[in-house]
């Protein structure tokens, strides 16, 4: 893939410099309420603050029931939020206080659906060129410029050959790619993704997904992406929003939320973590932290204030973070976060094995680096590095 | 994925600042006046004939006088009779119908095309002429069916009279039970449609059989359908007018609807207040009816709908395959061929015998009836109303569908309640409505076709929303709200994706409109009249009058015409679905075939 600026090319264009935040988007204080059958209101979207600058790639995680794809609607307009406002690129697109809330056709963004959602009955050209051809699209773009962004589009997402053919000849992966040409030809400044692979085989959808993430890089649009997939969110996202009941319980880079979670709900939500267990003993040094917990006495990175003595907290543990120490090692004095478990389980997955280690009446997920094999019921040392730890409340 | 680069444009038109909260969408504003004006055509008759009785124009209030009459000794005697003959008729249509749906749907014992065909067939045949059909068939002594049995017995020099007489409560059950049938097996069709074959699969990997798994999780999962078919069922049982009048009158089977119709034509001038009084009795049983239908329904939601996958395996019924079979054959022959056939041979005769005369038929009925001006007039007429009711109909059923499942706003459900208002009513009831809103002042249409076409179209209008429901919820509202989201308006939206994926659902309504409207008696016998005939109402003044072979001929006409707009209709639908969605997964929707108020 070819990766140029667009932003030259668009200036051309217009005639003068973009707006620089052309495709950022605000949210305010959004809320959305539904309505039971029985007359009890659930909170879908309970006062979500998000801002998503222009150009990057945000990723709404959350199991199944977060909210996530209302929030994504809504930005759509396909849904009407009970109150708050949405703001893409400087242009209001819902505000409560000023009575504002545009049409999904007013919004112009970009979309790929769950269920592909292409028109079954036109052919893959026509599809992507429908919304070029539109009434309002019409004075911008003239015949030939759609047929050159329709080919364009399609050679991007790499289905050229395909352009005549009708929808119902092609496969989930091809609708798929379709369904991309069609949220990108019209060159949108944001593009919306609800949860759009999950409905191909895993391989075409590791593929796919490497292709969206090209794509946004290439062309520069924001894109807002929902997933439930720990491993895609974390591979495509610049900025990871986790939501829970309708909440943002953590937002922001993926590295930030696997290192420092603000919550178990977090932590359990993203990579292999297990918390353990934890009562503050107190301040064992600079950023540091003494802890007992159910595995043992831990020290445990505390980076601004330190939680008073004696609160019940969790130590949040990733599996590649423990360090197998060798048995001679081990025969001196127990070190500092050093724990002795028994094996009990393991699972082998290429990259790495993963064992489960049983220790204080607890298992712990280990996935220790190297090769070395360790049989069911074998003791072992358990080490981890204070830095690598992470208290949570 | 080495491809150009593509650019990004700017956005179209940018909108004002400060837009008004969500701008009148101009398709909407269209589609919103299309409801409100057909549940204007609805309510308006209705109010009219309201006012009537409440006396609220310059007459006197007729409500005491009505009361009187529903609460009459006769008049409730010929309520036990309907209830007592509707009700068992409707749960042995129902027993029948499920079968079929299960072999058809289900099981291998299906045969091809046939097995959709042969449910429904008898609903594109005019009820009317299926009754006169068996009134040929086994009717005392001149009988077709008794004639054959006593040439039969003959062979073998027994001397026996034909054992049939039509003209009995039993044989007006079996006819009732025979028109009911289509109805209760549409709704239960499309409930095993919907319902995910996995479901079956998982009891039979459990080990149950085809008949436990059929009664133990096919059967309670339908719960909802068939709750609502049986319920339907009666409803258009209470309603039926065509079999009571040729079969029941004869058996001495008095039945509300010939009642209502017998106070309006038999006696001069009409009973009004008589033909009310039944007609509220009529009212009231239809109206219990949908409610406790809607109350089953609700009840349920247990109904599993699954969006893949609906082609699996189908249940192996082995020997009993033949069983099947041979039933779905032999309903085929009393519900269809053999109804049909009779009409035809008598249609040949110079007078209806039980022995054919082979070597001596004729076709001179049918010269006579085509020489007739009155006949040819009611033939034409026939078509062009079915014509214009079925296309108005189910235009204005698409854009209404479009509204009341597409927009969120309260009003929607007001709009759904309303369109479906006059499948609560009785037809006879609606068509005195007509009578006293349009006969009169200021519109004076009374005997026109235009009247017709008018009633035709509102009384009906519940079947024409259903389809159009249905078929605009198997579009599915991702297409539509894809369209949104790619700056589509709604009007372009509708007339470019969601109306051509509507087309086959929406021409397989505009069939069934057709026929309802072609074949129809009912309403003909209050509206219709020698200035403007239509099919029905030569048919009932033929049998009347009881000149029979040229009644017979004018039913065959009247099937013929229904059967040939019916065959070109859902062969287009065929067609039109082939090559707009061939192969296309299509969202499985709960979606049922008649309509419910």
């Amino acid at each position: 893939m070819t990766v140029t600026d667009s932003r030259p090319a668009r200036a051309r264009r217009r005639g003068a410099e973009p707006a620089p935040d052309a495709g950022r988007i605000v949210i305010r204080d959004l809320r959305k309420t539904y309505t039971r059958n029985d007359g009890t209101t659930v909170p879908a979207i309970d006062g979500v603050d998000l801002e998503v600058e222009a150009g990057t790639f945000c990723v709404l995680l959350g199991p199944s029931g977060c909210g996530k794809t209302t929030l994504l609607r809504c930005l759509a307009g396909l849904e009407e939020p009970a109150s708050g406002t949405i703001d893409v690129g400087g242009r209001p697109f819902f505000d409560t206080g000023s009575r504002v809330s545009l049409t999904p056709q007013e919004r112009r963004l970009g979309m790929v659906f769950q269920s592909y959602a292409l028109w079954p009955h036109m052919s893959v050209e026509k599809n992507v060129a429908f919304p070029m051809t539109t009434r309002r699209a019409r004075r911008h773009f003239s015949r030939d410029e759609v047929r050159e962004r329709v080919a364009k589009a399609l050679a991007t997402v790499d289905i050229a050959e395909l352009a005549g053919q009708p929808i119902s000849a092609l496969s989930g992966g091809q609708q798929q790619r379709v369904a991309l040409a069609r949220a990108i030809a019209f060159g949108s400044d944001v593009v919306l993704f609800d949860e759009p692979l999950s409905n191909v085989d895993a391989k075409v959808r590791v593929q796919l997904r490497q292709e969206i993430h090209a794509l946004q890089r290439e062309l520069g649009f924001t894109a807002v992406y929902v997933t439930h997939d720990q491993e895609e969110a974390m591979e495509l996202a610049d900025v990871l929003v986790v939501l829970k009941k309708g909440r943002i319980e953590q937002a922001g880079a993926p590295r930030q939320l696997y290192r420092t979670p603000v919550s178990r709900y977090v932590a359990d939500f993203v990579g292999t973590a297990d918390v353990v267990e934890a009562t503050v003993v107190g301040v064992e040094g600079p950023g540091l932290v003494a802890v007992t917990s159910e595995v043992g006495d831990l020290v445990v990175a505390a980076p601004g204030e330190a939680p008073a003595a004696g609160s019940s907290v969790g130590v949040v543990v990733r599996a590649e973070d423990w360090r197998v120490v060798p048995d001679g090692a081990a025969a001196a004095a127990a070190g500092v976060n050093e724990v002795r478990g028994t094996v009990r389980d393991s699972a082998y997955l290429g990259a790495a094995t993963q064992y489960v280690v049983e220790v204080g009446g607890r298992t712990l997920r280990v996935r220790p680096q190297g090769s070395a094999l360790l049989d069911e019921g074998h003791a072992l040392t358990l080490r981890v590095d204070a830095s690598d730890l992470h208290l949570v409340p | 994925m080495s491809a150009p680069t593509l650019e990004r444009p700017a956005p179209a038109a940018p909108p004002p600042a400060r837009a008004p909260r969500r701008r009148p969408d101009g398709f909407r504003v269209f589609g919103w006046a299309v409801s409100a004006l057909v549940c204007v055509a609805i309510l308006y008759p209705l109010v009219i004939i309201l006012g009537d009785v409440l006396g609220i124009g310059e007459e006197p209030s007729m409500a005491g006088e009505i009361w009187s009459e529903a609460t009459s000794e006769p008049a409730l005697e010929t309520l036990r009779t309907t209830v007592l003959l509707v009700v068992p008729a409707g749960v042995a249509a129902l027993l029948i119908a499920s079968l079929l749906a299960w072999v058809n749907e289900r099981t291998d014992a299906r045969i091809g095309l046939l097995a959709d065909v042969t449910p429904i067939l008898p609903m594109f045949i005019p009820p009317v002429a299926g009754a006169i059909g068996w009134v040929f068939l086994a009717a005392p002594s001149a009988g077709l069916l008794n004639g054959a049995i006593e040439g039969f017995f003959g062979l073998f020099g027994a001397d026996v009279d034909g054992p049939l007489n039509i003209f009995t409560w039993q044989g007006l059950f079996f006819v009732y039970v025979l028109d009911l049938v289509p109805f209760a097996y549409i709704t239960l069709a499309a409930g095993f449609r919907n319902l995910d074959p996995v479901a079956e699969e998982a009891a039979r990997i459990s080990g149950a059989g085809p008949l436990e798994t059929f009664r133990r999780v096919t059967l309670p999962s339908l719960g909802p359908s068939i709750g609502g078919a049986l319920l339907i069922v009666m409803a258009i049982g209470f309603a039926l007018f065509s079999t009571p009048i040729v079969i029941g009158t004869q058996a001495g089977v008095d039945v509300l609807s010939i009642e209502v119709v017998e106070a309006m034509t038999r006696s001069f001038p009409a009973e009004e207040a008589k033909a009310l009084g039944y007609g509220l009795l009529l009212l009231l049983m239809v109206t219990l009816a949908w409610l406790l239908q809607r109350r089953f329904v609700r009840g349920g939601g247990h109904a599993t709908v699954g969006g893949k996958g609906l082609n699996s395996q189908p249940t192996r019924l082995g020997p009993f395959r033949h069983v099947a079979r041979a039933f779905m054959v032999l309903y085929l022959l009393g519900a269809s061929v053999l109804p049909i056939l009779a009409l035809v041979i008598v249609s040949l005769e110079r007078f209806w015998t039980a022995s054919v005369p082979w070597g001596d038929l004729t076709l001179d009925n049918y010269r006579n009836l085509l020489s007739n001006a009155i006949v040819v007039d009611a033939l034409r007429n026939s078509v062009i109303v079915g014509v214009c009711c079925a296309t108005i109909g189910m235009a204005l059923a698409a854009v209404v569908a479009r509204i009341t499942h597409g927009e969120t706003s309260r009003w929607t459900g007001v709009v759904e309640g309303v369109t479906r208002v006059p499948a609560a009513v009785p037809i006879l009831v609606l068509s005195l409505a007509f009578i006293a809103a349009f006969v009169g002042e200021p519109f004076r249409i009374g005997g026109t076709t235009l009247l017709l076409v008018l009633a035709y179209t509102v009384i009906f209008f519940p079947h024409a929303v259903v389809n159009a429901s249905s078929a605009y919820l198997q579009v599915g509202p991702q297409l539509r709200e894809a369209g949104a989201v790619f700056g589509v308006s709604e009007g372009r939206t509708f007339l470019r994706v969601q109306l051509p994926l509507m087309l086959p659902g929406l021409t397989s309504g505009w069939a069934f409109l057709f026929v309802l409207v072609a074949g129809d008696v009912t309403v003909a016998s209050l509206l219709a009249g020698t200035g403007n005939p239509v099919a029905g109402f030569v048919i009932l003044d033929r049998y009347n009058t009881g000149t029979y072979p040229p009644l017979a001929a004018m039913a065959v006409l009247t099937t013929l015409l229904t059967t040939v707009v019916v065959t070109l209709a859902l062969l287009f639908s065929r067609w039109q679905r082939n090559r707009t969605t061939a192969g296309v997964r299509r969202r499985a929707v709960a979606a049922a075939g008649t309509p419910t108020p």
